[in-house]
Parts: C-alpha cells; sequence; structure tokens
C-alpha cells in the first residue's frame, strides 16, 4: 500500500506546485496595463469603459478578483479570450496543444531514439570512432544555440535544398526539422549520461559474474547493464520533457509552428490575460504532472527503492 | 659471492618521463585562451572597437569580411544597415559580460543560501524551500521571461532579474543533496556536541565542503547564462532593438540570411564558441574538484 500512498502524495505536492505557478501567474500578469483598451474603439466614452470593467471584474479589489480566478479554475472555467468575440481559452490552446505535442514528442523519440543506441554503442567501443563522434555530438548538441541551429538548418535544408518546407506545421516533413532542432540538447545530454552510465556498469562485479556464467554477450548487455545504465536516464526524461516544453515556445518561433508557444508570445502582445493565464497554466501543470509520474515510475522501474518502499 | 654482491643493480628510482599530454594540454589552454580574448574584447570595446557599434552606413550595408573579399575597413564585414559586424560583436560580448557578472555570482550566492539552510533545517522549512525550487522547475523560466518581458518592456534589467529567478534553484539543489549528507556526518556531530551553533556549523564545515560543486555550476552556468540572454533578445523580450547583443544581432541577420552569410553566421558562432569554452572549462573543473557530478553535463 505504501506504494499508492506515496503516489497520492506525490499528485498532492504536483497540485501544490500547480497552485502557486497559477498564483504566480495571476499576480504577475495583473501587473500589465489596461486590457479594455484594446476591447474598445478609442473614442470609446467613460462610462463604456466602465462598463466593460465591471463586465471583466477589473474594477473589484485583488483579492476578490483572485478569489473569482481560482474558483472559476476549479470549476474547470478558463475564461474567454479578450480576442476573436469571447473564444473559450481553454479550447483555443486545445487545438494548439495538439502542435505542441506532436513537436515535443517528436523531438523526445528523436532524442532518446538516437542517443541511447549512440551511447551505448559508444561505451561499449570506447575511444573509437562511434565513440568519437558521439562525444563530438555531445559537445557540439550542447553548445549549439537550438534556435540558431534552427535558422540554419532552415537555411541549409528548407531554402537551398528545398528538402523540407521553411515553417508551418503541413503534414510529416514539416515535423523534421523543428524536432531535430529542439531534441538535439536533450539528445546530447541523454546520450552522455547513457555513455557514462554504461561504462560504470560494465566495469562492476555482477556484469563479470554474468559473464562468468556463460552467458552471451548481447545477453549481458541489455538484460544486466542496460537496465542499469538507464535509470539515471529515466530521472533526466521527466526534466527533459519540461526542458522540451519550455525549447519548444523558441522553436515554434523559428519555425512559424502554431503550438501554445507562439500563442502565448501573440497573446502577449495583444495583452490578452486569459489566454496567456490558460496557456502557462497548461503547460505548467503538464510538466508537474510529468515530473511527478516519473518520480512514480522511478520507483516502480528501480527494484532497490521498489523494496525499500513497500 | 662478493663480485655478484657488488655488482651493481641499475635502479632508475627517477619518474619515468612523462609525455606531454597534448590533449589535456590543449583542453585547458584553449578554452582558457578563448575566455581571455573574449573577456578582453568585452571590457575594452570601448578602447577597442574600430568603429562605433550603433554607427548606421547605408553607403556600406552588408559589406563582407575581409577573407571573402572584403575590406580592412570592416573586417567582418557590416549588417542591413551597414553597421560594423565586428564591433558590433565587442560590444555584444560587453553585453554577455555584464549580463555573466551580475547573474552568476548572484544566483550562485542566493542558492547556495537557500540549499545549505533548507538541508541544514530540514523539516518543514526544508520542505517548503524544496517545493520552491520544484515550482521553479515545473515554471518554465522562458515563459516567465515573456510574461515580464512583456509587462515592463525590452530591458537589460528584465534579462537579469529573469536570470536570476530563474537560475539560483539548480545551486539549491545541489547545495542542499550535499549538505543533507554532510549533516549526518562525524565532524558535523561533533562540531554540534561541542556546542558550535547552527550557522557556525555552515560556514565552517558545510560551506568548505560544498564550495566546489557551486564553482564547477557557476562555471557551467555561464554558456547558459549567454545562449538565455541571446534567445531572450532574440525573442524581443531581451535588451531593446539597436543593442548590440549577439541574440539580436541574429534577428538581424536572419532577415537578409538569404543574400548575406555573415550577419547570422558570425554571432551564431561567438555563442557556439564562447558555450564551447565555458562548457569544457566547467567539465575540466569538475574532473579536477568532483568527478562525481559528472551527470551536471
Amino acid at each position: 500500500m505504501q506504494f499508492w500512498n506515496y503516489l497520492i502524495v506525490r499528485l498532492l505536492q504536483a497540485i501544490v506546485v500547480v497552485f502557486v505557478v497559477v498564483s504566480i501567474v495571476f499576480f504577475v500578469a495583473r501587473l500589465v496595463g489596461n486590457p479594455e483598451s484594446f476591447l474598445l474603439p478609442y473614442e470609446a466614452t467613460d462610462a463604456e469603459i466602465e462598463t466593460i470593467r465591471d463586465r471583466l471584474g477589473l474594477n473589484d479589489t485583488l483579492i476578490v478578483q483572485y478569489g473569482d480566478f481560482l474558483w472559476d479554475l476549479v470549476n474547470l472555467d478558463f475564461g474567454t479570450s479578450y480576442r476573436g468575440a469571447g473564444t473559450s481559452t481553454i479550447a483555443a490552446i486545445g487545438e494548439r496543444a495538439v502542435n505542441t505535442l506532436k513537436l515535443t514528442v517528436a523531438g523526445m523519440v528523436f532524442a532518446v531514439g538516437l542517443s541511447i543506441p549512440l551511447g551505448i554503442t559508444a561505451a561499449l567501443r570506447r575511444g573509437k570512432v562511434t565513440d568519437w563522434i558521439a562525444r563530438f555530438l555531445a559537445v557540439f548538441g550542447q553548445a549549439t544555440p537550438s534556435f540558431w541551429l534552427g535558422l540554419m538548418v532552415i537555411f541549409f535544408f528548407a531554402v537551398e535544398l528545398g528538402w523540407f518546407p521553411t515553417g508551418g506545421a503541413e503534414g510529416f516533413r514539416s515535423l523534421i526539422l523543428p524536432a531535430l532542432s529542439l531534441g538535439l540538447l536533450e539528445m546530447a545530454a541523454i546520450m552522455r549520461l547513457t555513455r557514462s552510465g554504461m561504462i560504470d556498469v560494465m566495469g562492476s562485479d555482477f556484469i563479470t559474474t554474468a559473464r562468468a556464467k556463460g552467458l552471451r554477450e548481447s545477453t549481458v548487455v541489455t538484460r544486466h547493464a542496460l537496465r542499469h545504465a538507464l535509470l539515471p536516464v529515466v530521472t533526466i526524461l521527466g526534466l527533459g520533457l519540461g526542458r522540451l516544453i519550455a525549447g519548444a515556445v523558441i522553436i515554434e518561433v523559428v519555425f512559424a509552428w502554431p503550438g501554445i508557444g507562439r500563442l502565448i508570445i501573440d497573446s502577449i502582445v495583444q495583452s490578452d490575460y486569459p489566454m496567456v493565464q490558460t496557456a502557462i497554466i497548461v503547460l505548467a501543470a503538464s510538466i508537474a504532472l510529468a515530473n511527478a509520474l516519473v518520480d512514480v515510475s522511478y520507483r516502480l522501474i528501480d527494484p532497490r527503492i521498489r523494496a525499500g518502499a513497500i | 659471492m662478493t663480485e655478484r654482491a657488488a655488482a651493481p643493480v641499475e635502479v632508475d628510482f627517477s619518474e619515468p618521463r612523462r609525455p606531454i599530454r597534448w590533449r589535456r594540454w590543449l583542453g585547458l589552454s584553449v578554452p582558457l585562451a578563448i575566455a581571455l580574448v573574449f573577456v578582453l574584447a568585452g571590457a575594452l570595446a570601448d578602447v577597442l572597437a574600430p568603429h562605433d557599434p550603433s554607427f548606421v552606413n547605408l553607403g556600406a550595408r552588408l559589406s563582407p569580411p575581409v577573407f571573402d573579399s572584403g575590406t580592412w575597413e570592416h573586417p567582418l564585414g557590416t549588417d542591413d544597415v551597414g553597421r560594423d559586424i565586428l564591433s558590433r560583436l565587442m560590444h555584444g560580448a560587453r553585453l554577455s559580460l555584464i549580463v555573466v557578472g551580475i547573474v552568476v555570482p548572484g544566483s550562485a550566492l542566493f542558492g547556495t543560501l537557500v540549499g545549505m539552510t533548507s538541508g541544514w533545517l530540514g523539516g518543514v522549512t526544508g520542505q517548503v524551500l524544496m517545493r520552491i525550487v520544484d515550482i521553479q522547475l515545473a515554471l518554465p523560466g522562458i515563459l516567465f521571461a515573456l510574461l515580464l518581458g512583456s509587462i515592463f518592456g525590452p530591458s537589460l534589467r528584465n534579462v537579469i532579474v529573469i536570470l536570476l529567478v530563474w537560475t539560483w534553484s539548480g545551486y539549491a539543489r545541489l547545495v542542499r543533496a550535499e549538505v543533507l549528507s554532510l549533516r549526518e556526518r562525524d565532524f558535523t556531530t561533533a562540531s554540534r556536541a561541542l556546542g558550535a551553533g547552527g550557522w557556525w556549523i555552515m560556514r565552517k564545515h558545510l560551506f568548505p565542503n560544498v564550495v566546489n560543486t557551486v564553482v564547477i555550476i557557476m562555471t557551467l552556468e555561464v554558456a547558459i547564462v549567454i545562449q538565455v540572454e541571446a534567445a531572450l533578445s532574440f525573442l524581443g523580450v531581451g535588451v531593446p532593438a539597436g543593442t548590440a547583443s549577439w541574440g539580436r544581432m541574429i534577428t538581424e541577420g536572419r532577415e537578409v540570411m538569404i543574400v548575406a552569410w555573415w550577419p547570422i553566421w558570425l554571432p551564431g558562432l561567438a555563442l557556439l564558441i564562447i558555450s564551447l569554452t565555458g562548457n569544457l572549462m566547467g567539465d575540466w573543473l569538475r574532473d579536477r574538484l568532483d568527478p562525481r557530478l559528472r551527470h551536471l553535463h
């Protein structure tokens, strides 16, 4: 039962995190100027301004506004956008969320799919060509600014060679360049971790024992070493997911990708508070949830923690 | 018998002559040299820069660098409004230096204090402080940056505030983890038994043990801070338009990317090289001071 206790406690912690994020977002966003000026023509009278301020609840005290805001959130009412004739913000974000999710998942798939095999090969063939390539990629992957890399790949692969579209989200081909630019940093980090983890594990006693039992080298690597080496990788994946979602904001701008990140930037320019708030809350909640789930799954994967906990 | 005993046994007790480790030597001296160039170029930008970084000269717009059929008048060419790229790069380096100089020590100090306090006190205070760190990690800094940038408009002060708020939690987490194990160790217990107070133990026993970790993170943080400043400026919420910043230069270079390579390549390369330098120096320090922290980067 201890596992379920842990799960519940961890989820409650995630909720506390989300609550604080929500509060920060509310108070910071309220520092911005007059949202009503975006909803009215320039020649609006004072009475008209008052009416709209009343309707938006901007004349209430901050605490009342905050209370209303929290109550609405509990009721899953995220408010309506100041733009586009009262569109529900959560609906607008829902439309974009698919694109951000696509981009983030593609970036993660690219990062994990390339980094783990590369990390293992590099560790098993230390000092060989693969190892050199892997380490080169790791060093440059971690030093290259993703937005500059994005612009460079647009220039070479979209403008010069014409293999991919320069931006937008039209089909699978348009996903490749943004995913690559987004995932490179994460790929480098996971690769380094896999490589060093494998190198450590391959030198340990239980690997020698496994070999002495006469197991095939492939079994030793996949059944014994890999399981051990990938533990820290699982932890970094959770944090990595958060980093990818944050990184997606820049990549979405570079590639004109219609995701939540671009929506936030557009909405900030238009002082569309409800949209900004909802978008940031949605992103922060996803990241908090991802981190909680990773912590929980870590317990399931690592027998030592599991034995201690249950 | 005697002859045998007298036979001198030649034992060479001198250290075997070590081959010069070129890779290690280059691995440290090249980054150090680049860092030195970067710091000098930035600090002396006012004196050394050949032109005023914001002097617009439409007659000389997009002149190529000297190694690509350009002239020595503009050694690294000019941008789309004829400003000298070398001078802008140097003033951009100065901007990065200012940001790094404030943010890195500032967040290191604050993060270390929080980490030490929460690790030492444990209990509710420690938990609360760590949840604050969690929140920090859950709210992507970039979103916070966009929020602040849109409220106060783009400015250098914004960039510094955002980076301070964004980077301290990394120190706090690691320092706390170290302190948690240190406070159970015998020397801490002994000190406490002798009547030492919390502040004394933190200063005399805990801080010396975490300072290596802090220095390593600070070094690795330099590249991150420079890159984030550039990214924020690129997005338009960093330093104001017109400021010589590498991020803004990339934004401006993007417009003419198709016709001229240098306005976007040169600031990008500068960013790449300085990040490589910072990471290599951080790696070197980490291997020297604390190999356990290998997972950091």
